[in-house]
């Protein structure tokens, strides 16, 4: 039986979710965020910028084109370290964005972070993405599978299938090495410590140096020990760094380990 | 005249062998011999001929009919060619003359001479005729006069003589005093007589040295002139030539060319004058051309190649020569320090471009420059145009204004005098980081990548932690899509999906593969799977038999069956197992052979069996076929 204080309780109940949603809207309205940041970059404030498009992040997840603003915003600050690691974040969603990769390789070259000229191997590699050879390597894969189920069944046809199939081994082989390649070799993080930071030679802080890295130059991750963390960076020099002083390019990788 | 010409009737000869022209000859040269009624004259058609050309001699005598004797001349071959004799009747006195003709070969050039030729009258008496020189002159036409032309400051060298004027000739216009270095445009003209045919071989070359001409045209200008009457085929030449040391030179100039001569066809007809083939017309298609290189040079001319003055010389004078004009601009004029502007110089007129340097821009700590380009304009080559100095600077000093006053110096050859032009100073807004003058925009600096031009220049930016970022491009305005990770795509759940999916079908298909190829090399499992297939068929069918009630249909179809089944078995043709085949290889109690002999039988006499029968038969053969396989 409804009586007048269980109506009045679910109207009230109503209204509250109606109100909370409108507001939980209109705070995390990302687009409307977005432009905030923009405005604030334009009038060179770039602190604010960053601040919207963190925020932004953190509430919707990842978008290119909030982090390329982070990293000119961060660049602007001369914050070069977080500047790059927000640039091969928007570059892991666009790998082909030219404004990405030109702001990239213009940071790169202004601040001297420079790695040796690649192979020949390493430059056809370099010709496509992780995800391009991945999405090559399925696609040959899938082909390869219906080719060889189709020359079973299809006995007429099985001399120009056998062909498709050895063509779709040779792709599958050389996309997933490609891949594996591609993989192992690009940075999983970035020296974001303003400044640079020694590698010790040892997981400890009283450790032997063996030089210093740059801030914004890309690693590669090893193994973890009391709070260091292994790294190799793009000139193949190894050690051990703060985990503080990098920043994972996938946040999930430090999370993993 | 009249009268000779009324026997021997006129021809239409060409217009190259003029008649009257002979005719004057004739009576220029002939020479008469006065005698009482008998009279001897000599005359010959020319008093030139070019060697291996040919001469005609006429011997006319009046009153006798002896022949004379031609004596014979060193380098000259006579030959008699013909002859004519007249009679004449007038107020009653008879008369008589013979022509005698005879064709003179020169066989070497040079002057020679006919001698007199004696006529015996009679009576023991003899007459002569007057000698008759002549000159037989080569095929290489050399001008011939007195000495050089006269000498003339701005007028074109004098024309040959009228004689001269019959072969080709080489005319040079120039000017007689020149300053070392300074470009001075001449004009060469080769004159051709219409009448010749020729080849040019080659271009003019100079002969000497201490000067320079350019590059003479290879197609020159073609033109004819009238001179004195005479038409001429001209081709022209318009160079300049440079006076390389003090002094004097003498300009000369020699042009190699081939005469194609027609060749007069040596006819020594028994017609003489009279052979109906003797025509210059004729001549030039059957006689041929004979080709005679020639040398075609030009009158000398001194040129007298001046030093220039030293004194009141400027120390930035670099050689220009000419007359000129000095223009200055700037682009951009509003610039940022370190922003390279550039510097355009104009110098336009006459005289040696190519040895006009960019005037110097003057160094100084607020600035830098890079070293300039130059280009020509117009016909700057030739003497006449433009040529446009380009130089990069960069500001260094916020406080610089204005680009200085440049001055280029050049001497003035018709002046006489050194004479140097200024620019007007060039004032310059530069703009400084921080200024408070015209605010950057905020966002929008260019990347270098994007800007080729800039790329040209020099990179003068410096690189700091705060200002380098200013060459970054613009932030993106649309937010575009989320993603909730950087997960790479193998990661993703539907790649392993479809990727297991892929693995799994692979084996399952080469499962299959090797499965069906086991059992197609396998002759028990081949036999086993038709066995398997005939039962599959035959059985139902036998069924049906059964179904139908029909006797005869049942033991055919099990006849057929067993023939089969044991043909498979046995490797032996299914229809060519009997019953004697059986008997021999089952055993007697066998209910295959029972049922081959039921089907025999039936086959002569009916042989009917029950229902039940049949499927008793039935069921007794399958269990045969279990043993059997």
């Amino acid at each position: 039986m409804k009586t007048p204080c269980s109506e009045s309780f679910l109207v009230l109940a109503l209204l509250f979710f109606l109100f909370s949603s409108v507001i939980v809207r209109a705070g995390e309205d990302p687009d409307r965020l977005f432009q905030q940041g923009n405005a604030a970059y334009v009038q060179k404030k770039f602190e604010e910028a960053i601040t919207c498009y963190e925020k932004i992040i953190r509430e919707n997840g990842y978008s290119a084109a909030v982090l390329y603003n982070l990293g000119n915003s961060y660049a602007e600050k001369g914050q070069i370290g977080r500047a790059i690691l927000n640039y091969e974040r928007a570059k892991r969603l666009k790998p082909t964005d030219p404004e990405i990769l030109g702001n990239l390789e213009h940071l790169r070259k202004a601040h001297g972070l420079f790695v040796s000229e690649p192979s020949f191997f390493q430059q056809i590699v370099n010709g496509l993405e992780l995800d391009s050879w991945t999405g090559l390597a399925i696609i040959a894969f899938v082909m390869l599978t219906t080719a060889v189920t189709a020359s079973f069944f299809l006995e007429r046809w099985s001399g120009i299938l056998r062909w498709l199939a050895g063509g779709c081994v040779l792709l599958l082989m050389a996309s997933s090495a490609c891949a594996f390649v591609s993989f192992g070799c690009r940075p999983t993080a970035i020296i974001t410590r303003e400044g640079g930071i020694e590698i010790r030679i040892s997981p400890f802080a009283a450790a032997k140096s063996g030089g210093r890295i740059q801030e914004g130059r890309g690693i590669r991750l090893g193994a973890i020990h009391k709070g260091f963390v292994h790294i190799i960076d793009e000139t193949q020099r190894a050690g051990w760094v703060p985990l503080t002083s990098i920043s994972a390019i996938d946040p999930h990788d430090l999370l993993e380990q | 005249m009249m009268t000779l010409l009324s026997i021997f009737p006129m021809r239409n000869w060409p217009k190259k062998v003029s008649g009257v022209f002979l005719f004057v000859v004739f009576l220029s040269f002939a020479g008469t011999v006065c005698r009482a009624n008998t009279t001897v004259t000599a005359s010959l058609d020319r008093a030139t001929i070019t060697e291996g050309e040919t001469a005609e001699l006429t011997i006319t005598i009046n009153g006798a009919s002896s022949e004379p004797e031609i004596p014979q001349v060193d380098g000259l071959r006579i030959t008699r060619t013909g002859q004519s004799q007249q009679y004449q009747f007038v107020n009653g006195s008879s008369s008589s003359s013979l022509s005698l003709i005879y064709l003179i070969e020169a066989m070497r050039p040079g002057k020679f001479t006919i001698p007199a030729v004696s006529i015996n009258v009679g009576n023991g008496k003899t007459i002569e005729t007057e000698a008759i020189p002549f000159e037989v002159v080569s095929a290489q036409a050399q001008p011939q006069g007195s000495g050089n032309p006269p000498a003339r400051s701005e007028n074109p060298a004098a024309l040959p003589d009228r004689q001269d004027r019959q072969l080709p000739f080489l005319q040079v216009d120039v000017k007689k005093r020149v300053y070392v270095g300074e470009k001075v445009p001449v004009t060469i003209k080769a004159y051709f007589p219409e009448e010749l045919q020729a080849n040019v071989n080659t271009l003019p070359t100079l002969q000497g040295d201490g000067l320079i001409v350019d590059q003479l045209d290879s197609h020159p200008r073609q033109t004819s002139e009238i001179i004195e009457g005479r038409n001429y085929n001209v081709l022209i030449w318009n160079t300049a030539i440079s006076g390389i040391k003090e002094g004097k030179y003498p300009l000369q100039l020699q042009l190699d060319a081939t005469l194609l001569i027609a060749e007069r066809r040596r006819s020594i007809s028994p017609f003489g004058r009279m052979d109906p083939f003797s025509d210059d017309l004729l001549d030039n298609f059957f006689g041929g051309y004979r080709k005679k290189p020639i040398k075609i040079v030009s009158p000398k001319i001194d040129l007298d190649i001046l030093a220039l003055p030293i004194t009141d010389q400027p120390p930035d004078f670099s050689g220009s020569i000419g007359d000129f004009s000095f223009q200055v601009t700037a682009e951009p004029t509003s610039v940022e320090v370190g922003q390279p502007f550039t510097v355009i110089m104009v110098i336009a007129g006459n005289g040696n471009f190519e040895r006009i340097k960019a005037p110097v821009f003057p160094e100084q700590a607020g600035w830098k420059t890079y070293p300039p380009s130059a280009r020509l304009e117009g016909q700057a080559n030739a003497g006449h145009g433009k040529k446009i100095f380009e130089q990069a600077v960069v500001i260094k000093d916020g406080t610089i204004r204005e680009i200085p006053a440049l001055s280029f110096c050049y001497f003035d050859p018709q002046k006489q005098q050194y004479i140097t032009r200024t620019s007007q100073p060039i004032p310059l807004t530069v703009m400084t980081t921080g200024s408070g003058g015209p605010a950057p925009a905020p966002t929008v600096l260019k990347h270098t990548s994007s800007q080729p031009e800039a790329a040209k220049q020099p990179n003068v930016h410096q690189i700091q932690k705060q200002t380098d970022d200013k060459d970054l491009l613009p932030i993106d305005r649309q937010i575009g899509a989320f993603t909730p990770s950087f997960a790479p795509l193998f990661t993703r759940p539907w790649f392993l999906f479809t990727a297991v999916l892929c693995y799994l079908l692979m084996f399952v298909v080469l499962f299959l593969f090797l499965r069906r190829r086991r059992y197609a090399g396998n002759p028990e499992h081949l036999r086993k799977q038709q066995i398997r297939q005939l039962t599959d068929k035959a059985i139902p069918e036998i069924m049906q038999a059964i179904a139908a009630e029909n006797s005869d249909l049942f033991l055919y179809r099990c006849r057929s069956m067993i023939q089969q089944y044991l043909g498979i078995i046995w490797l032996i043709a299914p229809e060519t197992i009997t019953q004697k085949d059986l008997a021999a290889r089952l055993d007697p109690s066998s209910v295959l052979l029972e049922l081959i002999i039921a089907a025999e039988k039936n086959a002569y006499a009916k042989y009917s069996l029950s229902v039940e029968q049949m499927n008793g038969y039935l069921e007794k053969l399958q269990q045969e076929w279990a043993k059997l396989v």
